[in-house]
């Protein structure tokens, strides 16, 4: 006996006209789900890249000495191999003596670069030019508006153009212009601080370069910024998954509940299309093709929808642009298909079951 | 007749009504989930920030000299004043776990630096003189019901050890930095002579700074080396604190008594570290701020961005609810239908549709707050290794929200089959 010739795609079309209502509450249930799937996607994939400029206020995350001096040369290499937006700063130390005969640590240094590179310090302007001074070291001079520093029998007087706070050993420092640092105490830069944006992984590439082209300095990563920048992206994007899972349950089940009253609101139509010897794989065939059509409809809509959410949440929470991943798209459309399929299995075992003549008799 | 109406319903569709109770109740799971972790995402942050970063506070001594330090390692200068005149005495801190923001305070250790004499089983090798970094490990930091077991691993959570901590107090136990025992040719388990006495080296600790070169050993085996018993050269802090903004930057002394009272009930680094000035006499306590400071912002931005995700996935979830609901409405079309035609008034159907609705709503609800929680849970354990609290403020808004969902998906198809006619609604064509 031949098959009847029923086209699914004209089936789907009908039942779409007619069940609009219904239809379109699954579709709509799908789109957001893609939505909120495709949104907080985009925003796993780039959430190490974006918290990268949160964790640079935590400072310097690598640390190179050189007992024989650093040149410039030497920072402007060490800048290059750490990639875009990384910074260094050379800084050479004293110990000279100020008033009241007190011994202080004078870094010098870049000193523009530095204030830009700790932007979480506490900064008292005092005057336009001068040297930086730590709050302890303030204190124990006299909260004056110039220094007079001795070193080496040679004394110099600087004014204070500002006084900041660290909470750490800095502040116990003066910070001065490294040209000047060189001029009067003679002492080369022997450390630089480097902080390398990107991944923990590319902070450790940059300090085996590092070492590697430059065998007689140590490099050292400041273990506790780099280690920490991998270990909360990831809880952050343990959180990102965990509410991913949570909303294709939530959203499996509202489809399985609306797959099944389809199924069961059109059981009759199923059975005279069964009684008409329509065998149960292609209604399942059928049934399937409805599901992961407006599958298929909910994760366009919902895959657009979401990364204009996610350009939303990266411009609201970070101030700047999210990549879009097409890539995340696919696993969109992948993630409604699977949700379809799922929901999909209950109702199919109802249409297996039906019974058209017992159905057709109104039983 | 009505609550036989109503429990008919509920006795001859348990399927469906089955359904439509799973759908509310996963999708309340799901809300209550997402809500109980949205809500406690910043504690849970805020503890896993100060078990990654450590201290976020210094507490130093008021009146100490200045530290003559580049890279944690003390340059050397001519002599200072005695040791042990203007140091913070061990025998204070306790108070640290009285001030107001007492229970925000997770984690302390002292420090106090000595050098001693350093001899080790290679008897070629003479004698060395090495940094000492006297500290706690376990120690019990104990003020009534705010007692806490804390110490050097807990402040410096980068620290790797292979071995054993030290045993607190005169034990003769010690650890070793890496950098120094790699030196001296020790391991875990060695016997030393240090400072004349003899010490068993009970782990070798990788610090990744200055301090792999030192001997780290109980604060009171280094005050014994110094000769300044009970001193203590800095203290560090790790306290739960609320990321900085315009009001925790603002000097307390100039605020009004109402701001300066906002001030310090809220847990800045700032306000903390004052209070903490406040109760350790000759101490002054101020932020670490590169860290108090990131901290901050790392944990406002996840903070903010977990609540625009619990946010989506809210509206998801209550779109899935009302997609549940809505069909399992629309399928009793025929049978809203054939009420009317037996005489039943609108106002009968509305009232056994929104009675069934409520009922559902509230045991879904409620099944829903208990899975959520229980879901929360697994989920605050699984990542961050802690359990998100039971909130039971989370029950009356499931309740609520589910009650919502189920009205709003019950009235609109009932409005439209009452709309649209008997004989179609009973054809199935309405």
């Amino acid at each position: 006996v031949a098959q009847p010739a029923i086209s699914g795609l004209r089936l789907f079309a009908r039942e779409f006209a007619y069940r609009r209502g219904r239809m379109m509450s699954a579709a709509i249930g799908l789109a957001v789900a893609a939505a909120v799937v495709t949104a907080v996607l985009t925003l796993y994939v780039d959430l190490g890249e974006k918290m990268h400029r949160e964790f640079s206020a935590f400072g310097p995350n690598v640390v190179m000495t050189a007992p024989h001096g650093l040149s410039a040369a030497d920072e402007a290499n060490a800048e290059s191999i750490a990639g875009a937006g990384s910074a260094a700063l050379r800084s050479g130390y004293a110990v000279a003596t100020m008033p009241p005969g007190a011994p202080v640590v004078v870094e010098g240094t870049n000193l523009d670069a530095a204030m830009q590179m700790s932007a979480s310090w506490k900064l008292t302007r005092v005057a336009a030019s001068g040297v930086l001074v730590g709050a302890r070291a303030y204190a124990v001079a006299g909260q004056a508006s110039s220094l007079s520093l001795s070193y080496g029998g040679q004394t110099v007087t600087v004014p204070i153009m500002a006084v900041f706070e660290s909470g750490s050993e800095q502040d116990a420092r003066v910070l001065m212009d490294l040209q000047q640092f060189v001029q009067w105490t003679g002492v080369q830069p022997t450390a630089m601080s480097l902080r390398v944006v990107g991944t923990p992984a590319h902070a450790n590439e940059v300090i085996s370069e590092l070492r590697a082209q430059n065998p007689g300095f140590e490099v050292r990563p400041i273990r506790e910024m780099v280690e920490g920048e991998a270990h909360i992206v990831e809880r952050t994007r343990a959180l990102m998954l965990a509410a991913v899972v949570l909303l294709t349950l939530t959203v499996c089940v509202g489809l399985i509940a609306t797959l099944s009253a389809a199924v069961l609101e059109r059981r009759l139509d199923y059975a005279v299309m069964k009684a008409l010897g329509s065998p149960h794989r292609q209604l399942a065939r059928f049934f399937l093709l409805e599901a992961f059509a407006l599958a298929a409809a909910g994760a366009v809509v919902g895959a657009i929808a979401g990364a204009l959410a996610a350009l939303t949440i990266g411009e609201l929470n970070f101030h700047t642009v999210v990549g879009l991943h097409p890539a995340v798209w696919l696993v969109t459309l992948a993630v409604n298909l699977v949700v379809a399929a799922i929901a999909a299995m209950l109702p199919l075992r109802a249409l297996r079951g039906i019974q058209p003549a017992a159905l057709l008799r109104g039983e | 007749m009505f609550a036989r109406l109503l429990w008919e319903s509920f006795r001859r569709q348990r399927r469906r009504k089955l359904l439509a109770g799973l759908g509310i109740m996963l999708g309340m799971t799901a809300v209550v989930a997402m809500l109980a972790i949205g809500a406690n995402v910043g504690d849970q942050l805020n503890r896993e920030l100060s078990n990654t970063y450590g201290a976020n506070i210094v507490v130093y001594p008021e009146a100490a000299r200045m530290a003559v330090n580049v890279g944690g390692v003390a340059m050397p200068v001519q002599a200072g004043p005695k040791r042990g005149s203007g140091l913070l005495q061990e025998s204070s801190l306790p108070k640290l776990k009285q001030i107001f923001w007492r229970n925000n305070i997770v984690a302390v250790s002292p420090e106090l630096s000595a050098s001693a004499s350093l001899v080790t089983s290679d008897a070629d090798a003479g004698a060395s003189n090495v940094p000492v970094l006297g500290t706690w490990f376990h120690h019990a930091l104990e003020s009534g019901a705010n007692s806490i077991t804390t110490g050097a691993p807990q402040t410096h959570p980068w620290w790797k050890l292979r071995g054993a901590w030290p045993a607190e107090g005169q034990s003769g136990e010690i650890a070793m930095g890496a950098t120094l025992a790699a030196k001296l040719g020790v391991n875990a388990g060695d016997n030393v002579m240090l400072a004349g006495q003899p010490a068993r080296v009970t782990g070798i600790v990788s610090t990744g700074d200055a301090d792999d070169a030192k001997v780290i050993a109980p604060i009171a085996m280094a005050q014994q080396i110094d000769d300044a018993p009970g001193a203590v050269d800095r203290v560090l802090v790790s306290a739960l604190t609320k990321p900085e903004d315009a009001l925790a930057r603002r000097n307390p002394e100039t605020l009004s008594p109402k701001m300066r009272d906002r001030w310090y009930c809220s847990p800045y680094a700032n306000s903390i570290s004052y209070q903490i000035g406040e109760a350790i006499p000759g101490a002054h306590a101020e932020p670490i701020r590169m860290i108090a400071q990131g901290e901050g912002q790392i944990l406002s931005r996840i903070s903010g961005l977990m609540w625009l995700v619990a946010i989506g996935a809210l509206l998801a979830a209550i779109l899935a609810v009302s997609a549940a609901m809505t069909t399992a409405i629309l399928e009793r079309r025929e049978e809203i239908a054939l009420m009317r035609s037996l005489g039943a008034t609108e106002r009968v159907v509305f009232l056994l549709f929104l009675a069934e609705a409520a009922v559902l709503a509230v045991v879904a609800s409620t099944i829903g707050f208990l899975f959520g929680t229980m879901l929360a849970r697994l989920v605050g354990h699984s990542i961050f290794a802690t359990a998100v609290p039971m909130n039971p403020a989370l029950w009356p808004i499931a309740a609520g929200l589910g009650l919502i969902i189920a009205f709003a998906a019950t009235l609109g198809p009932i409005r439209r089959t009452l709309a649209s006619g008997l004989a179609l609604a009973i054809r199935g064509e309405a």
